[in-house]
Protein backbone atom coordinates (compact mmCIF):
# COMPACT_ATOMS: atom_id res chain seq x y z
CA UNK A 1 0.00 0.00 0.00
CA UNK A 2 3.02 2.22 0.87
CA UNK A 3 4.05 1.80 -2.50
CA UNK A 4 0.54 2.56 -4.20
CA UNK A 5 0.55 5.46 -2.19
CA UNK A 6 3.80 7.11 -3.15
CA UNK A 7 3.94 10.15 -4.60
CA UNK A 8 6.10 8.67 -7.55
CA UNK A 9 3.16 6.65 -7.96
CA UNK A 10 0.08 8.72 -8.68
CA UNK A 11 -0.98 9.71 -12.12
CA UNK A 12 -0.17 13.68 -12.24
CA UNK A 13 3.21 12.61 -11.28
CA UNK A 14 3.21 10.20 -14.36
CA UNK A 15 4.94 12.99 -16.87
CA UNK A 16 7.28 14.15 -14.52
CA UNK A 17 8.17 10.16 -13.78
CA UNK A 18 8.53 9.70 -17.55
CA UNK A 19 10.68 13.21 -17.85
CA UNK A 20 13.15 11.74 -15.56
CA UNK A 21 13.55 8.02 -16.78
CA UNK A 22 14.36 9.81 -20.07
CA UNK A 23 16.73 12.14 -18.33
CA UNK A 24 18.63 8.70 -17.58
CA UNK A 25 18.97 7.75 -21.21
CA UNK A 26 19.54 10.77 -22.76
CA UNK A 27 20.92 14.13 -20.86
CA UNK A 28 21.66 16.19 -24.38
CA UNK A 29 18.16 16.83 -24.44
CA UNK A 30 17.37 18.16 -20.86
CA UNK A 31 20.44 20.77 -20.96
CA UNK A 32 19.38 24.02 -18.74
CA UNK A 33 19.34 27.03 -20.35
CA UNK A 34 20.88 30.49 -19.92
CA UNK A 35 18.00 31.56 -17.49
CA UNK A 36 17.56 28.62 -15.52
CA UNK A 37 21.48 28.69 -14.50
CA UNK A 38 21.51 32.57 -14.06
CA UNK A 39 18.56 31.41 -11.46
CA UNK A 40 20.62 28.30 -9.95
CA UNK A 41 23.63 31.23 -9.36
CA UNK A 42 21.35 33.52 -7.72
CA UNK A 43 20.38 30.82 -5.02
CA UNK A 44 24.08 30.49 -3.90
CA UNK A 45 25.00 34.16 -4.85
CA UNK A 46 25.23 35.55 -1.08
CA UNK A 47 27.04 32.64 0.79
CA UNK A 48 29.22 32.48 -2.49
CA UNK A 49 30.12 36.19 -2.09
CA UNK A 50 30.67 36.13 1.50
CA UNK A 51 32.68 33.02 1.04
CA UNK A 52 35.10 34.64 -1.32
CA UNK A 53 35.51 38.18 0.75
CA UNK A 54 36.43 36.30 3.76
CA UNK A 55 38.85 33.85 1.72
CA UNK A 56 40.28 36.78 -0.06
CA UNK A 57 40.93 38.70 3.64
CA UNK A 58 42.96 35.59 5.12
CA UNK A 59 45.08 35.20 1.98
CA UNK A 60 45.98 38.64 2.51
CA UNK A 61 46.37 37.81 6.35
CA UNK A 62 48.18 34.31 5.61
CA UNK A 63 50.54 35.73 3.11
CA UNK A 64 51.80 38.01 5.47
CA UNK A 65 52.99 35.64 8.24
CA UNK A 66 53.71 33.54 5.79
CA UNK A 67 56.02 36.35 4.94
CA UNK A 68 57.45 36.88 8.64
CA UNK A 69 58.06 33.19 9.18
CA UNK A 70 60.20 33.05 5.92
CA UNK A 71 62.46 36.23 6.69
CA UNK A 72 63.14 34.67 10.12
CA UNK A 73 64.98 31.75 8.35
CA UNK A 74 66.90 34.90 6.72
CA UNK A 75 67.09 37.68 9.94
CA UNK A 76 66.81 35.26 12.63
CA UNK A 77 65.80 38.30 14.80
CA UNK A 78 63.37 40.08 12.65
CA UNK A 79 60.79 40.70 14.77
CA UNK A 80 61.96 38.65 17.21
CA UNK A 81 61.61 41.06 20.18
CA UNK A 82 57.49 40.18 20.38
CA UNK A 83 56.61 37.11 21.89
CA UNK A 84 53.51 36.67 19.70
CA UNK A 85 55.79 37.49 16.53
CA UNK A 86 58.02 34.27 16.89
CA UNK A 87 58.36 31.48 14.76
CA UNK A 88 57.07 28.91 16.66
CA UNK A 89 53.71 30.90 17.04
CA UNK A 90 53.93 33.18 13.42
CA UNK A 91 54.45 29.71 11.49
CA UNK A 92 51.51 27.49 12.71
CA UNK A 93 49.53 30.82 12.32
CA UNK A 94 50.30 31.17 8.96
CA UNK A 95 49.89 27.35 7.98
CA UNK A 96 46.27 27.51 9.53
CA UNK A 97 45.58 30.83 7.63
CA UNK A 98 45.97 29.29 4.18
CA UNK A 99 44.10 25.98 5.03
CA UNK A 100 41.58 26.83 7.61
CA UNK A 101 40.99 30.72 6.37
CA UNK A 102 41.78 31.12 2.59
CA UNK A 103 41.89 27.65 1.50
CA UNK A 104 38.72 26.18 3.29
CA UNK A 105 36.57 29.34 3.27
CA UNK A 106 36.82 29.89 -0.47
CA UNK A 107 36.26 25.89 -1.19
CA UNK A 108 33.02 26.46 1.02
CA UNK A 109 32.29 29.19 -1.53
CA UNK A 110 33.15 27.06 -4.48
CA UNK A 111 30.82 23.88 -3.48
CA UNK A 112 27.98 25.79 -2.62
CA UNK A 113 28.19 27.45 -6.72
CA UNK A 114 28.92 24.33 -7.97
CA UNK A 115 25.99 22.32 -6.21
CA UNK A 116 22.82 23.97 -7.97
CA UNK A 117 24.75 23.61 -11.16
CA UNK A 118 25.25 20.29 -10.82
CA UNK A 119 22.32 19.03 -9.09
CA UNK A 120 20.15 21.74 -11.04
CA UNK A 121 18.39 22.61 -8.35
CA UNK A 122 18.52 25.98 -6.11
CA UNK A 123 20.62 26.03 -3.08
CA UNK A 124 18.68 24.53 -0.27
CA UNK A 125 19.35 26.15 3.12
CA UNK A 126 21.18 29.26 1.87
CA UNK A 127 20.78 30.87 5.14
CA UNK A 128 22.17 27.79 7.12
CA UNK A 129 25.44 27.12 4.69
CA UNK A 130 26.38 31.39 5.35
CA UNK A 131 25.76 31.29 9.36
CA UNK A 132 28.58 28.26 8.76
CA UNK A 133 30.76 29.88 6.82
CA UNK A 134 30.21 32.79 9.48
CA UNK A 135 30.99 30.54 11.96
CA UNK A 136 33.81 28.65 10.54
CA UNK A 137 35.50 31.73 10.65
CA UNK A 138 34.80 33.08 14.01
CA UNK A 139 36.48 29.78 15.17
CA UNK A 140 38.90 29.83 12.62
CA UNK A 141 40.24 33.35 14.05
CA UNK A 142 39.20 32.75 17.29
CA UNK A 143 42.43 29.81 16.87
CA UNK A 144 44.53 31.67 15.28
CA UNK A 145 44.21 35.08 17.81
CA UNK A 146 44.79 31.83 20.74
CA UNK A 147 48.26 30.26 18.33
CA UNK A 148 50.12 33.78 18.32
CA UNK A 149 48.88 34.24 22.25
CA UNK A 150 50.63 30.70 22.81
CA UNK A 151 47.49 28.82 23.01
CA UNK A 152 48.21 25.85 20.74
CA UNK A 153 47.62 21.80 20.83
CA UNK A 154 50.97 21.34 19.55
CA UNK A 155 50.07 19.12 16.75
CA UNK A 156 50.92 19.88 12.93
CA UNK A 157 47.48 20.98 11.27
CA UNK A 158 45.53 20.96 14.64
CA UNK A 159 47.42 23.39 16.21
CA UNK A 160 43.92 25.14 17.07
CA UNK A 161 42.64 25.16 20.49
CA UNK A 162 40.55 22.22 20.76
CA UNK A 163 38.16 23.90 23.50
CA UNK A 164 37.54 27.66 21.58
CA UNK A 165 38.26 27.08 17.93
CA UNK A 166 37.76 23.28 17.15
CA UNK A 167 34.01 23.03 17.88
CA UNK A 168 33.03 26.02 16.18
CA UNK A 169 34.88 24.80 12.77
CA UNK A 170 32.75 21.21 13.12
CA UNK A 171 29.87 23.08 13.72
CA UNK A 172 30.67 25.62 10.98
CA UNK A 173 31.53 22.79 8.05
CA UNK A 174 28.04 20.89 9.33
CA UNK A 175 26.03 23.52 8.42
CA UNK A 176 27.58 24.58 5.05
CA UNK A 177 27.58 20.60 4.29
CA UNK A 178 24.20 20.39 5.00
CA UNK A 179 23.05 22.59 2.75
CA UNK A 180 25.35 20.90 0.68
CA UNK A 181 23.72 17.52 1.23
CA UNK A 182 19.96 18.85 1.63
CA UNK A 183 20.88 20.29 -2.36
CA UNK A 184 21.99 16.65 -3.16
CA UNK A 185 19.03 15.88 -1.78
CA UNK A 186 16.75 17.45 -4.13
CA UNK A 187 18.60 17.67 -7.21
CA UNK A 188 16.35 17.13 -10.34
CA UNK A 189 19.25 15.13 -12.05
CA UNK A 190 19.52 11.06 -12.28
CA UNK A 191 22.96 10.75 -12.84
CA UNK A 192 25.46 12.37 -10.75
CA UNK A 193 28.34 13.79 -12.26
CA UNK A 194 32.05 13.14 -10.88
CA UNK A 195 32.33 16.75 -9.42
CA UNK A 196 29.41 15.82 -7.28
CA UNK A 197 30.67 12.85 -5.87
CA UNK A 198 33.93 14.43 -5.14
CA UNK A 199 32.19 17.71 -3.10
CA UNK A 200 29.36 16.15 -1.45
CA UNK A 201 32.26 13.32 -0.21
CA UNK A 202 34.36 15.73 1.15
CA UNK A 203 32.00 17.05 3.97
CA UNK A 204 31.51 14.32 5.47
CA UNK A 205 35.09 13.07 5.19
CA UNK A 206 36.39 16.14 6.93
CA UNK A 207 33.69 16.18 9.79
CA UNK A 208 35.19 12.77 10.99
CA UNK A 209 38.93 13.59 10.20
CA UNK A 210 39.24 16.38 11.89
CA UNK A 211 36.58 14.89 14.73
CA UNK A 212 38.82 12.09 15.34
CA UNK A 213 42.27 14.03 14.77
CA UNK A 214 40.99 16.54 17.77
CA UNK A 215 39.89 13.89 19.97
CA UNK A 216 41.96 14.61 23.18
CA UNK A 217 42.49 10.69 24.14
CA UNK A 218 46.14 9.75 22.46
CA UNK A 219 49.36 9.38 23.60
CA UNK A 220 52.55 9.09 22.87
CA UNK A 221 52.88 7.35 19.47
CA UNK A 222 49.33 6.75 18.85
CA UNK A 223 49.21 10.40 19.06
CA UNK A 224 51.51 10.86 16.33
CA UNK A 225 50.05 8.11 13.90
CA UNK A 226 46.51 9.77 14.32
CA UNK A 227 47.90 13.07 13.61
CA UNK A 228 49.43 12.33 10.07
CA UNK A 229 46.02 10.10 9.60
CA UNK A 230 44.25 13.71 9.85
CA UNK A 231 46.93 15.57 7.89
CA UNK A 232 47.22 13.99 4.98
CA UNK A 233 43.80 12.89 4.74
CA UNK A 234 42.87 16.62 5.28
CA UNK A 235 45.13 17.40 2.02
CA UNK A 236 43.62 14.38 0.09
CA UNK A 237 39.90 13.87 1.05
CA UNK A 238 39.32 17.81 1.42
CA UNK A 239 41.52 20.01 -0.30
CA UNK A 240 41.94 17.93 -2.75
CA UNK A 241 38.67 16.81 -3.72
CA UNK A 242 36.84 19.80 -3.88
CA UNK A 243 39.64 21.27 -6.20
CA UNK A 244 39.17 18.09 -8.73
CA UNK A 245 35.96 18.61 -8.74
CA UNK A 246 36.30 22.16 -9.53
CA UNK A 247 38.70 21.42 -12.13
CA UNK A 248 36.66 18.56 -13.75
CA UNK A 249 33.84 20.95 -14.26
CA UNK A 250 35.64 23.91 -15.29
CA UNK A 251 37.88 22.71 -17.49
CA UNK A 252 35.37 20.89 -19.99
CA UNK A 253 32.91 23.70 -19.91
CA UNK A 254 36.04 26.23 -20.99
CA UNK A 255 37.41 24.78 -23.46
CA UNK A 256 34.13 23.58 -24.94
CA UNK A 257 34.30 19.72 -24.93
CA UNK A 258 33.37 16.80 -22.32
CA UNK A 259 35.99 15.30 -20.29
CA UNK A 260 38.02 13.06 -22.71
CA UNK A 261 36.69 9.74 -20.42
CA UNK A 262 34.34 10.31 -18.17
CA UNK A 263 35.10 6.29 -16.81
CA UNK A 264 38.65 7.71 -16.27
CA UNK A 265 36.66 10.35 -14.07
CA UNK A 266 35.05 7.68 -11.82
CA UNK A 267 38.30 5.24 -11.63
CA UNK A 268 39.75 8.48 -10.25
CA UNK A 269 37.60 9.38 -7.69
CA UNK A 270 36.60 5.69 -6.68
CA UNK A 271 40.63 4.96 -6.11
CA UNK A 272 40.84 8.27 -4.27
CA UNK A 273 38.13 7.27 -2.28
CA UNK A 274 38.92 4.00 -1.05
CA UNK A 275 42.91 3.92 -1.52
CA UNK A 276 43.48 7.26 0.15
CA UNK A 277 42.71 7.20 4.20
CA UNK A 278 45.44 4.63 4.80
CA UNK A 279 48.36 7.05 3.49
CA UNK A 280 49.18 8.98 6.31
CA UNK A 281 51.56 6.73 8.26
CA UNK A 282 53.88 7.47 4.98
CA UNK A 283 55.00 10.59 7.68
CA UNK A 284 56.12 8.16 9.90
CA UNK A 285 58.65 6.15 8.23
CA UNK A 286 60.90 5.02 10.33
CA UNK A 287 59.52 6.33 13.89
CA UNK A 288 58.48 4.30 16.68
CA UNK A 289 54.88 2.72 15.09
CA UNK A 290 54.48 -0.73 14.12
CA UNK A 291 56.16 -1.90 11.10
CA UNK A 292 52.66 -2.96 9.70
CA UNK A 293 51.64 0.42 9.58
CA UNK A 294 54.43 1.72 7.82
CA UNK A 295 54.36 -0.55 5.26
CA UNK A 296 50.43 -1.14 4.75
CA UNK A 297 51.01 2.82 4.14
CA UNK A 298 53.39 2.45 2.19
CA UNK A 299 51.16 0.05 -0.28
CA UNK A 300 48.33 2.15 -0.48
CA UNK A 301 50.60 5.01 -1.44
CA UNK A 302 51.80 3.19 -4.28
CA UNK A 303 48.12 2.10 -4.96
CA UNK A 304 47.25 5.79 -5.89
CA UNK A 305 49.14 6.10 -8.98
CA UNK A 306 46.09 4.18 -10.19
CA UNK A 307 43.84 7.35 -9.72
CA UNK A 308 46.22 9.81 -9.82
CA UNK A 309 47.64 8.61 -13.16
CA UNK A 310 44.05 8.13 -14.77
CA UNK A 311 42.92 11.69 -13.08
CA UNK A 312 45.87 13.26 -15.10
CA UNK A 313 46.10 11.52 -18.72
CA UNK A 314 42.06 12.50 -18.67
CA UNK A 315 42.61 16.18 -17.80
CA UNK A 316 45.23 16.06 -20.22
CA UNK A 317 43.46 14.85 -22.90
CA UNK A 318 40.56 17.21 -22.70
CA UNK A 319 42.90 20.15 -23.02
CA UNK A 320 44.78 18.52 -25.67
CA UNK A 321 45.20 20.38 -29.46
CA UNK A 322 43.97 23.18 -27.07
CA UNK A 323 46.39 24.88 -24.88
CA UNK A 324 45.92 27.90 -26.92
CA UNK A 325 42.76 28.46 -24.96
CA UNK A 326 44.85 29.38 -21.67
CA UNK A 327 45.87 32.78 -24.07
CA UNK A 328 42.14 33.65 -23.47
CA UNK A 329 40.62 32.54 -20.71
CA UNK A 330 42.88 33.18 -17.00
CA UNK A 331 40.52 30.83 -15.53
CA UNK A 332 41.57 27.87 -17.43
CA UNK A 333 45.15 29.17 -17.28
CA UNK A 334 45.10 28.87 -13.23
CA UNK A 335 43.05 25.51 -13.33
CA UNK A 336 45.71 23.79 -15.91
CA UNK A 337 48.88 24.27 -14.19
CA UNK A 338 46.53 23.57 -11.10
CA UNK A 339 45.50 20.11 -12.73
CA UNK A 340 49.30 19.74 -13.72
CA UNK A 341 50.33 20.43 -10.27
CA UNK A 342 48.25 17.69 -8.95
CA UNK A 343 49.43 15.32 -11.06
CA UNK A 344 53.51 16.41 -9.94
CA UNK A 345 52.85 16.77 -6.22
CA UNK A 346 51.13 13.26 -6.19
CA UNK A 347 53.54 11.62 -8.14
CA UNK A 348 56.43 12.99 -5.72
CA UNK A 349 54.56 12.55 -3.04
CA UNK A 350 54.45 8.61 -3.74
CA UNK A 351 58.40 8.74 -4.43
CA UNK A 352 58.59 10.53 -1.10
CA UNK A 353 56.41 7.39 0.43
CA UNK A 354 59.80 5.13 -0.69
CA UNK A 355 61.69 4.65 2.10
CA UNK A 356 65.11 5.33 0.27
CA UNK A 357 64.23 8.73 -0.62
CA UNK A 358 62.44 8.93 2.12
CA UNK A 359 65.69 9.07 4.66
CA UNK A 360 66.68 12.21 2.31
CA UNK A 361 64.13 13.85 2.66
CA UNK A 362 62.61 13.72 5.78
CA UNK A 363 63.31 16.36 8.06
CA UNK A 364 64.50 18.91 4.97
CA UNK A 365 62.87 21.96 3.60
CA UNK A 366 62.15 19.30 0.63
CA UNK A 367 59.12 18.73 2.51
CA UNK A 368 57.83 22.46 2.64
CA UNK A 369 58.59 22.57 -1.65
CA UNK A 370 56.57 19.55 -1.75
CA UNK A 371 53.65 20.88 0.55
CA UNK A 372 53.74 23.97 -1.68
CA UNK A 373 53.56 22.03 -4.78
CA UNK A 374 50.53 20.85 -3.25
CA UNK A 375 48.69 23.72 -1.06
CA UNK A 376 49.51 26.27 -3.44
CA UNK A 377 50.53 25.46 -7.07
CA UNK A 378 47.51 22.35 -7.19
CA UNK A 379 44.63 24.18 -4.65
CA UNK A 380 45.49 27.60 -4.82
CA UNK A 381 46.35 28.10 -8.03
CA UNK A 382 42.38 25.72 -8.71
CA UNK A 383 40.71 28.45 -6.28
CA UNK A 384 42.25 31.46 -8.41
CA UNK A 385 40.97 29.93 -11.28
CA UNK A 386 37.36 29.52 -10.06
CA UNK A 387 37.14 32.56 -8.63
CA UNK A 388 38.13 34.13 -11.77
CA UNK A 389 35.39 32.16 -13.83
CA UNK A 390 32.80 32.64 -10.79
CA UNK A 391 32.93 35.97 -9.67
CA UNK A 392 31.96 38.33 -13.14
CA UNK A 393 28.58 35.95 -12.87
CA UNK A 394 27.48 36.35 -10.19
CA UNK A 395 28.74 40.21 -9.59
CA UNK A 396 27.10 40.37 -13.49
CA UNK A 397 30.50 42.35 -14.97
CA UNK A 398 33.90 41.66 -16.14
CA UNK A 399 36.91 41.76 -14.60
CA UNK A 400 37.85 45.49 -14.95
CA UNK A 401 42.03 44.87 -15.89
CA UNK A 402 43.68 42.71 -18.12
CA UNK A 403 46.94 43.96 -17.03
CA UNK A 404 46.44 42.97 -13.51
CA UNK A 405 45.48 39.74 -14.38
CA UNK A 406 48.98 39.39 -16.75
CA UNK A 407 50.47 40.71 -13.32
CA UNK A 408 48.25 38.76 -11.20
CA UNK A 409 49.71 35.15 -13.05
CA UNK A 410 53.18 36.16 -13.69
CA UNK A 411 53.97 37.26 -10.27
CA UNK A 412 52.38 34.42 -8.52
CA UNK A 413 53.63 31.92 -11.22
CA UNK A 414 56.66 32.56 -11.30
CA UNK A 415 57.16 32.97 -7.87
CA UNK A 416 56.36 29.53 -6.94
CA UNK A 417 58.20 27.93 -9.59
CA UNK A 418 61.37 29.65 -8.03
CA UNK A 419 60.14 28.80 -4.34
CA UNK A 420 59.64 25.10 -5.09
CA UNK A 421 63.01 24.44 -7.24
CA UNK A 422 64.66 26.54 -4.66
CA UNK A 423 63.95 24.48 -1.25
CA UNK A 424 63.29 21.38 -3.61
CA UNK A 425 66.89 21.29 -4.37
CA UNK A 426 68.06 23.16 -1.55
CA UNK A 427 66.25 20.06 0.44
CA UNK A 428 67.91 17.36 -1.21
CA UNK A 429 71.35 19.01 -0.47
CA UNK A 430 70.42 19.34 2.81
CA UNK A 431 69.27 16.10 3.31
CA UNK A 432 72.20 14.23 1.51
CA UNK A 433 74.40 16.67 3.91
CA UNK A 434 72.63 15.22 6.60
CA UNK A 435 73.24 12.00 5.99
CA UNK A 436 76.58 12.02 5.97
CA UNK A 437 78.69 11.44 8.92
CA UNK A 438 81.63 13.50 7.82
CA UNK A 439 79.72 16.23 7.46
CA UNK A 440 79.03 19.12 10.76
CA UNK A 441 75.20 19.77 10.94
CA UNK A 442 75.75 23.16 11.21
CA UNK A 443 77.62 23.00 7.60
CA UNK A 444 74.15 21.84 6.38
CA UNK A 445 72.12 24.60 7.92
CA UNK A 446 75.29 27.05 6.00
CA UNK A 447 74.25 25.35 2.49
CA UNK A 448 70.48 25.66 3.37
CA UNK A 449 71.26 29.67 3.55
CA UNK A 450 70.96 30.88 -0.19
CA UNK A 451 67.88 28.65 -0.55
CA UNK A 452 65.99 29.89 1.91
CA UNK A 453 67.02 33.46 1.11
CA UNK A 454 65.65 32.33 -2.60
CA UNK A 455 62.43 31.48 -0.95
CA UNK A 456 61.88 34.42 0.53
CA UNK A 457 62.64 36.41 -2.73
CA UNK A 458 59.93 34.32 -3.89
CA UNK A 459 57.40 34.67 -1.14
CA UNK A 460 57.59 38.59 -1.61
CA UNK A 461 57.20 38.02 -5.58
CA UNK A 462 53.91 35.70 -4.91
CA UNK A 463 52.71 38.37 -1.88
CA UNK A 464 52.45 41.32 -5.00
CA UNK A 465 50.30 38.90 -6.53
CA UNK A 466 48.27 38.39 -3.87
CA UNK A 467 47.89 42.22 -3.55
CA UNK A 468 47.16 42.72 -6.75
CA UNK A 469 44.44 40.42 -6.81
CA UNK A 470 42.42 41.51 -4.01
CA UNK A 471 42.61 44.95 -5.13
CA UNK A 472 41.18 43.54 -8.14
CA UNK A 473 38.65 41.77 -6.69
CA UNK A 474 38.12 44.81 -5.02
CA UNK A 475 37.59 46.66 -7.82
CA UNK A 476 35.46 44.16 -9.92
CA UNK A 477 32.82 44.62 -6.86
CA UNK A 478 33.12 47.96 -6.49
CA UNK A 479 32.33 49.59 -9.98
CA UNK A 480 29.30 50.13 -10.87
CA UNK A 481 28.04 48.84 -14.03
CA UNK A 482 27.61 51.85 -15.24
CA UNK A 483 31.68 52.13 -14.91
CA UNK A 484 31.86 48.94 -17.19
CA UNK A 485 34.39 49.90 -19.71
CA UNK A 486 33.01 50.26 -23.22
CA UNK A 487 35.28 47.38 -24.31
CA UNK A 488 35.90 44.85 -21.56
CA UNK A 489 38.97 43.24 -21.70
CA UNK A 490 36.94 40.05 -22.79
CA UNK A 491 34.35 41.36 -24.61
CA UNK A 492 36.51 41.55 -27.97
CA UNK A 493 37.88 37.86 -28.16
CA UNK A 494 41.88 38.75 -28.09
CA UNK A 495 44.54 36.97 -25.58
CA UNK A 496 44.12 37.79 -22.12
CA UNK A 497 47.49 36.57 -20.84
CA UNK A 498 49.73 37.37 -24.20
CA UNK A 499 49.21 40.66 -26.05
CA UNK A 500 48.82 39.78 -29.66
CA UNK A 501 46.17 43.59 -30.84
CA UNK A 502 46.00 41.50 -34.08
CA UNK A 503 43.47 39.41 -32.93
CA UNK A 504 40.22 41.19 -32.75
CA UNK B 1 51.82 -2.14 20.19
CA UNK B 2 48.64 -3.60 18.48
CA UNK B 3 46.46 -2.16 21.44
CA UNK B 4 48.17 1.28 19.90
CA UNK B 5 47.10 0.58 16.26
CA UNK B 6 43.19 -0.17 17.30
CA UNK B 7 42.12 3.78 16.53
CA UNK B 8 43.67 3.77 13.25
CA UNK B 9 42.48 0.48 12.49
CA UNK B 10 38.86 2.17 13.26
CA UNK B 11 39.25 5.31 11.97
CA UNK B 12 40.47 3.66 8.50
CA UNK B 13 37.27 1.37 8.41
CA UNK B 14 35.25 4.53 9.21
CA UNK B 15 36.63 6.55 6.39
CA UNK B 16 37.04 3.78 4.30
CA UNK B 17 33.95 1.44 4.46
CA UNK B 18 31.13 3.88 3.69
CA UNK B 19 32.85 4.83 -0.14
CA UNK B 20 31.91 1.06 -0.24
CA UNK B 21 28.58 1.14 0.26
CA UNK B 22 28.38 4.23 -1.80
CA UNK B 23 30.17 2.08 -4.68
CA UNK B 24 27.06 -0.45 -4.39
CA UNK B 25 24.44 2.31 -4.09
CA UNK B 26 26.07 3.35 -7.35
CA UNK B 27 26.32 0.26 -9.43
CA UNK B 28 22.72 -0.46 -8.17
CA UNK B 29 21.47 2.78 -9.29
CA UNK B 30 22.92 3.27 -12.62
CA UNK B 31 25.46 5.48 -12.14
CA UNK B 32 27.95 3.92 -14.08
CA UNK B 33 25.52 3.78 -16.89
CA UNK B 34 25.41 6.12 -19.93
CA UNK B 35 28.57 7.26 -18.73
CA UNK B 36 28.97 9.18 -22.11
CA UNK B 37 25.51 11.48 -21.61
CA UNK B 38 26.33 11.89 -18.41
CA UNK B 39 29.92 14.02 -19.40
CA UNK B 40 27.62 16.65 -20.93
CA UNK B 41 25.62 17.54 -18.39
CA UNK B 42 27.13 20.22 -17.11
CA UNK B 43 26.68 21.99 -20.53
CA UNK B 44 24.24 24.93 -20.62
CA UNK B 45 22.28 24.85 -23.56
CA UNK B 46 23.80 25.76 -27.02
CA UNK B 47 27.30 25.92 -24.87
CA UNK B 48 29.17 23.39 -27.05
CA UNK B 49 28.10 25.50 -30.63
CA UNK B 50 29.91 29.05 -29.49
CA UNK B 51 32.88 29.71 -31.78
CA UNK B 52 36.12 29.24 -29.68
CA UNK B 53 38.76 31.43 -31.10
CA UNK B 54 41.57 29.37 -30.43
CA UNK B 55 40.51 26.36 -32.54
CA UNK B 56 41.61 24.85 -35.66
CA UNK B 57 39.87 24.89 -38.60
CA UNK B 58 39.72 20.83 -38.15
CA UNK B 59 38.49 21.22 -34.79
CA UNK B 60 36.12 24.32 -35.66
CA UNK B 61 34.43 21.61 -38.38
CA UNK B 62 34.39 18.93 -35.66
CA UNK B 63 32.71 20.71 -33.82
CA UNK B 64 30.14 21.91 -36.80
CA UNK B 65 29.38 18.19 -37.28
CA UNK B 66 28.86 17.34 -33.42
CA UNK B 67 26.59 20.09 -32.56
CA UNK B 68 25.45 21.81 -35.70
CA UNK B 69 26.17 25.69 -37.07
CA UNK B 70 28.47 27.22 -34.71
CA UNK B 71 26.81 30.55 -33.15
CA UNK B 72 29.42 33.90 -33.56
CA UNK B 73 30.90 35.41 -30.29
CA UNK B 74 27.92 38.27 -30.18
CA UNK B 75 28.02 40.97 -27.33
CA UNK B 76 28.20 39.32 -23.99
CA UNK B 77 28.95 36.47 -25.09
CA UNK B 78 32.28 35.90 -23.79
CA UNK B 79 29.82 35.05 -20.61
CA UNK B 80 29.06 31.97 -22.17
CA UNK B 81 32.83 30.37 -22.33
CA UNK B 82 35.38 32.31 -21.09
Amino acid sequence: MAVENSPASRPENAVENATRRDSVIDHSKIRANVAQIALLDRSSRFPVLLGFALALIWLLEGTLLGDIASFKFDFPDFLGSQEYLTFGRVRPAHLNAMVYGWASTAMFAVSLWMMPRLCRTPLQWPGLATGGIIVWNIGVYIGIILLMAGVTDGLEWLELDNVMADPLLVIGAAMVGASIWKTLAARNVEHLYVSVWYVAASYPWIAIIFIAGNLPIYTGSESAAINWFYGHNALGLWLTTINLGLIYYLLPKIVGRPIYSYWLSLIGFWGLALFYSLNGMHHLIGGPIPSWMIATSITASILMVIPVVAVGINQHMTIAGRFGAMRYSPALTFLVLAAMSYTAVSLQGILTALVNVNRVTHFTHWTIAHSHLGLYMFVTLSLFGGIYYILPRLIGREWPSANMIRAHFLLVGLGMVIYVVALGSGGVMQGLSMLDPAIPFEASVEAAKPWLLTRSFAAVLISIGHVIFAAHALMLVLRGRSSVPEDPPFFFVRPVLVRNDKVR
Amino acid sequence: MFANSVPVILLGLIIGLPPLLFLAWALRNGQFEHLDETSFEIFEEEELRYLRPWEKPKQVSERMQKYGKLLPAQREGWKRWL
